[in-house]
């Protein structure tokens, strides 16, 4: 029992004695209430010194500890707190024949007769300022209570002499609870989703920020997920909900909603729109694999989306949970006055039930809400309905009329607890929202602050919440509480966003009619208003939407004015309605569809679903309490330590050879804690304006905790991009740099990464491609140049890529269709680099997956220039080209050595267009050079970065390219 | 009630003429024959009192002295209201070495920074290539603090930080000097140099 104690304490603390009793009723003013001798009313008695070394003082406590019935002895608990001052005194009694007699009374038998000659009664009473607080408690272990109270004797001496030094502040952690505050309900998503050390204060080398509040900062990250990591028993809990949102446009349920209800098998198969997009873009490869990494490491919702897509063909059962977001219910202007009518809620309830099918008698609805046009309803399983507790509404209006309610939010806050045996496992809290932003084009600003207004403004009301602090010292107040819409472990939001394509109304109708099926989607999704609020940070940052391969849900004609895929004439046809999530880092959220159901043709916009599947590790919630309290105390008081933290780095220099462009190595630092006490750390950057490290470098975790002894691992990769390469083109080829890792109230320790770079051909400006005197790795400075006299036509790499391909490839289909392999595409950039041959095709076999890697190569060469073949500020004027003879002399107007890789590129694609293609093929010759247009014209035409020129359409580029192609 | 002042101090210098060395022996009164090359930079507190009762915080910053970790130095040194520039008087090019610090710190530094130049390993007299006068003649010209320490020994190490804490100016408020923040928790244990156990005759408060 000793051990477990002491091992309860911090290190900074004795234990001096401790002993088993029994509490009999805490007795007020000679209060004589019974007493009872089950189990609960067992606790352990401990005194315990403070020793203060640099004062050389020491102060005293007494604490009454307990454990919760059927834990083990590890799992203690504080039940009170005194500090032994002038207001503590005890007393000791042989148990007097009261006590026995009311201890027989409860119906003992002669067993606690017999026993009790030997209980002795020792009482503890603390005077405070308005009352005594007196413990009663028994026991029988004589020799134990001697040394208690031989100790406690000693320490109040103590404290007598030293009355004006007492402090005592180191029982406030025995006393608050503060770190646990935290799992009373989740932390708000949008701070468990950014990275850790983004919340911490700046800092850089020789100007540590506030590593104190850093300390506590990384400490409670910490002891939370290490809590939870403790208190998980291994098993987790699947749920499964499916969510939908419909613009029913004022009109009552008339169709069949079962499409829109049950679950959808597959992406592919419903909506027949998932085409191999891979086969037109090859750009696809050119996304940078550490910004995958690092943003899946931000949390699991980016991690999720992954995950969603290769899940696609799982099974899906029957949804637990349905929930459904319906808006503009009701258009009538009474509607707007009068939101008191249930008349329709009602109709859309059967409808749903109706929709379900023979599946509908398995469902029950849990909870509704309505605020005038906007409805929120959920249907769960009658099967799991004791599983959802704990239910909370909130609505809130927005837009125009505000107030009013016709633009808004309606939510509902749930949790959800798995069923368990024997623990009580912690609750996973689910919050739906169902808006209906601003309309109109011009108003996304109006939309991003409906979002941010509505994220504010839905809270839901917790204030019959049980507090479970069971401190007897602590007063809770049952106070008026609220909680966000963020404090969520899932949070939906199904929205009618009104959220638009930023493209011309031909340009998105021509987009989405164009063959293959929906292969636009892609390229049409980048100029949606929500993806660019997202990306942008302006509204909605850190949700996640699962990738979108059907049309778009709006608007379709009810009459005449529709256009060839039924779209309204009048509406820039929009993904309006959406559905998007976060998640906390603890439940895996796998989304399996994501599509809208053509079928229901009742209001203009077609209804959208999502089907969720949530993983949810059952965590006891007792235990998770205990860890928590437990680490807190061993991982407290490290900022007033006298001891500095230490570690050790092991290696001290990560050489990383020689890096090429575009080749990810990977290194591990392994950190050890060699020191006395907790270490928090984390990298810095030189100073202020720099970066903790250069762009071809990145480092996972910035931050991290080590207990004494603990070790853990950082991955270091190097990765050299397009913006990478750019500036180390241009610079000597070794790679040095020093990494500073920060120890919170201590040293700075400095690792160094080394290198050798590699040139490459790629990411450089034309200009100075045509005036290298030779493959780019046979220079010896980059400095080397020939004269602008001597300078070659255009870039020898490109016109090696374009010849080779000119030469070998006959199906230009062979193009595109190749499986693109990463090895095969890292030779021939090698190649191109160092002036070697290109592999020569073996075999027909062979020649397809060449064929493809080297067209593939040709257009990230592209694609990787500083500046777009055609200079940004020629764009516009392509588009005004309206004839190939008009468009060829334009070309007078480009710098020369984009004129000669125009030329010699179209050439090829012109040539390309015009094989005869195998007789079985499908495609037609307009096609194909429809196809190489899709590819070409936006690396060609590539928008400018700079912003300085407006993006031109992109059908615009296609049709420019296709003057020469064509 | 006694003043506080409160002040950055950087340690520049050769690799292995004895900086850290010298603030272990400050601030722990501990020598070590068998350092480590400093790989980074370590932070360290230390008060010292002077005779009218006035207490002046040292946070000291002791820096690499390996030539490839030159670029860093600054980031250190910034902000420092003194430095300390050491080198070994049995090592010549030690000595060129804490000059072209002197030289960066005149250029790049605060102004009003104070800097001393600091002999060390004076208990390898025997082997000595610099001697007192030129370096003493050198500091003079430069208007450098200059004495000579052993780490090892102890001799001169407190003499030359209390000659520091005289010089620097102790007329501004405390909370405009120093480039760290005051936060909770970065006091640490305050060794009284006057408590401290010394071999050198109370060098600690007689200077
Ligand atoms: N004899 C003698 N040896 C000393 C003295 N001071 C330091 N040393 C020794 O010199 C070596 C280098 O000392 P450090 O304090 O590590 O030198 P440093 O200037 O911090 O070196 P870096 O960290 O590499 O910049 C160690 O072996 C010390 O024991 C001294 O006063 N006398
Ligand atoms: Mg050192």
């Amino acid at each position: 029992m000793e051990a477990a104690v002491q091992s309860f304490l911090r290190s900074s603390e004795d234990l001096k004695a401790a002993l088993e009793v029994e509490v009999t009723q805490p007795q007020e003013h000679g209060d004589l209430s019974s007493s009872s001798t089950d189990d609960r009313s067992r606790r352990i008695l401990a005194v315990v010194s403070h020793r203060m070394d640099y004062v050389g003082g020491e102060e005293g406590s007494v604490l009454i500890l307990k454990r919760p019935p059927g834990h083990s002895i590890e799992d203690l608990s504080v039940e009170v707190v005194y500090p032994i001052s002038g207001s503590f005194s005890f007393s000791v009694a042989q148990a007097r024949r009261t006590t026995l007699d009311l201890r027989a009374s409860v119906g003992e038998t002669g067993a606690t007769l017999g026993q009790s000659r030997t209980e002795l009664t020792l009482t503890i009473k603390y005077e405070l300022a308005t009352e005594i607080r007196s413990h009663t408690l028994i026991t029988r272990d004589t020799r134990k209570l001697q040394s208690f109270t031989a100790e406690c004797r000693r320490l109040k001496g103590i404290f007598t002499r030293n009355e004006f030094d007492a402090d005592f502040s180191w029982l406030s952690l025995y006393t608050q609870e503060s770190s646990l505050k935290s799992f009373s309900s989740p932390i708000d998503l949008r701070t468990v989703n950014i990275p850790l050390h983004t919340r911490l204060s700046p800092a850089s080398a020789g100007l540590p920020g506030d590593d104190a509040a850093d300390i506590s900062i990384v400490r409670e990250n910490w002891i939370y997920n290490k809590a939870v990591e403790e208190a998980s028993i291994g098993s987790s809990a699947r749920l499964l909900i499916r969510t939908g949102t419909f613009n029913v446009n004022g009109k009552m349920p008339s169709q069949d909603l079962s499409p829109w209800l049950r679950p959808t098998k597959r992406d592919s198969e419903k909506s027949g729109w998932i085409s191999p997009l891979k086969s037109i873009s090859p750009l696809d490869i050119l996304s940078n694999p550490i910004d995958e990494q690092v943003t899946s490491s931000l949390g699991a919702s980016s991690a999720t989306l992954a995950h969603a897509s290769s899940n696609n063909n799982a099974n899906i059962s029957d949804p637990d949970l349905l929930v459904l977001g319906f808006q503009e219910l009701d258009l009538s202007t009474e509607a707007l006055l009068y939101a008191t009518s249930t008349v329709k809620e009602d109709a859309w309830v059967e409808a749903i039930l109706a929709g379900l099918g023979e599946r509908g008698i398995l469902y029950e609805k849990l909870a509704s809400k309505q605020l005038v046009g906007m409805l929120i309803i959920a249907i769960a399983k009658k099967a799991r309905l004791s599983c959802f507790g704990d239910i909370r509404f909130s609505a809130a209006g927005a837009g125009i009329m505000g107030i009013m309610g016709n633009k808004g939010a309606t939510a509902i806050r749930m949790s959800y607890t798995p069923l368990a045996q024997e623990i009580s496992p912690s609750p996973t809290v689910l919050t739906f929202v169902n808006a209906h932003l601003a309309a109109f084009d011009e108003m996304v600003e109006r939309r991003n602050s409906d979002f941010h207004d509505l994220s504010r403004r839905l809270v839901f009301d917790q204030t019959d919440e049980l507090d479970s602090n069971s401190y007897a010292n602590i007063a809770s107040e049952t106070s008026r509480r609220t909680v966000g819409l963020f404090e969520s472990d899932v949070l939906f939001w199904m929205v009618h966003l009104n959220y638009r394509i930023d493209l011309a109304d031909g340009d998105v109708r021509e987009l989405l009619a164009s063959s293959p099926g929906a292969s636009n989607i892609p390229l049409l999704l980048k100029y949606d208003q929500l993806k660019t609020a997202i990306a942008s940070g302006k509204a909605f940052a850190g949700f996640s939407e699962h990738a979108i391969t059907h049309m778009p849900s709006y608007r379709y004609a009810s009459n005449t004015s529709e256009d060839s895929l039924r779209y309204d004439r009048k509406r820039k046809p929009a993904w309006t309605d959406r559905i998007l999530h976060m998640s906390a880092p603890s439940v895996r959220v796998t989304q399996h569809s994501y599509c809208t159901h053509p079928q229901i043709t009742m209001s203009d916009h077609r209804p959208v679903s999502a089907d969720f599947e949530l993983n949810v590790s059952t965590i006891d919630k007792q235990r998770r309490e205990l860890a928590a309290s437990k680490l807190y105390r061993e991982l407290w008081g490290v900022e007033q330590s006298s001891n500095t933290p230490k570690i050790k780095l092991q290696p001290m220099t990560l050489d990383f050879g020689k890096v090429y462009y575009r080749r990810l190595i990977r290194q591990t630092l392994s950190i050890q804690n060699d020191g006395q006490i907790p270490c928090v750390y984390r990298f810095v950057a030189a100073d202020a304006e720099q970066a903790i490290c250069p762009q071809w470098l990145k480092i996972d975790p910035v931050v991290g905790l080590l207990r004494p002894g603990e070790l853990s691992t950082t991955t270091v990769t190097v990765f050299v991009d397009n913006s990478s390469a750019s500036r180390l083109n241009l610079a000597p080829p070794r790679l040095d740099f020093t990494l500073i890792l920060h120890t919170a109230l201590g040293k700075d320790y400095f690792i160094s990464v080394t290198g050798e770079y590699q040139y490459t051909c790629f990411a450089n400006k034309l200009t100075r491609l045509t005036r290298l005197p030779g493959p780019v790795r046979t220079m010896k400075s980059p400095n080397d140049r020939i004269h602008a006299r001597q300078s070659v036509n255009a870039p020898r790499e490109i016109m090696t890529l374009i010849n080779w391909l000119m030469t070998h490839v006959t199906d230009p289909n062979d193009l595109f269709n190749g499986p693109l392999e990463e090895s095969i595409c890292m030779n021939i950039r090698e190649c191109l680099d160092t002036g070697d041959q290109f592999p020569f095709p073996q075999s027909g076999e062979e020649r397809g997956p060449l064929a493809t890697a080297i067209a593939s190569i040709l257009v990230q060469l592209l694609d990787s220039l500083v500046d777009p073949v055609v200079p940004p500020y020629l764009h516009a004027r392509c588009l005004q080209m309206t004839s190939r003879d008009e468009a060829f002399e334009l070309l007078d107007e480009f710098p020369p050595e984009s004129v000669n890789v125009w030329i010699s590129l179209t050439a090829f694609l012109h040539y390309m267009a015009l094989q005869k293609l195998p007789s079985q093929s499908s495609t037609d010759q307009a096609d194909i050079a429809e196809r190489l247009a899709t590819v070409f014209a936006p690396v060609l035409l590539r928008d400018d970065s700079t912003g300085l020129h407006t993006p031109v359409s992109p059908i615009g580029k296609r049709k420019f390219l296709l003057h020469f192609i064509g | 009630m006694s003043k506080q002042f409160q002040f950055k101090l950087v340690l520049l210098g050769e690799s292995a003429v004895g900086k850290s060395s010298l603030v272990l022996r400050f601030v722990k009164d501990q020598f070590d024959d068998y350092r480590e090359s400093t790989i980074g930079a370590a932070f360290l507190t230390q008060t010292v009192t002077l005779e009218d009762q006035t207490t002046v915080k040292f946070e000291i910053w002791d820096t690499a002295g390996q030539e490839r970790y030159k670029s860093l130095a600054p980031m250190y040194y910034r902000n420092a209201n003194c430095a300390v520039v050491v080198y070994d008087i049995t090592q010549t090019a030690s000595l060129e070495k804490a000059k072209t610090w002197i030289r960066e710190l005149q250029r790049q530094a605060d102004p009003s920074i104070v800097i001393a130049l600091c002999g060390n390993k004076l208990d390898l007299s025997a082997r000595r290539q610099v001697t007192e006068e030129e370096a003493s003649k050198y500091a003079d010209e430069e208007g450098l603090l200059w004495s000579e320490t052993s780490a090892k020994t102890g001799e001169g190490v407190n003499a030359i930080f209390n000659a520091i804490a005289k010089k620097l100016p102790l007329t501004a408020p405390p909370s405009a000097r120093g480039a760290r923040a005051a936060a909770p928790g970065t006091t640490r244990q305050n060794v009284d140099l006057n408590r401290q156990p010394t071999a050198r005759g109370g060098e600690a408060c007689n200077c």
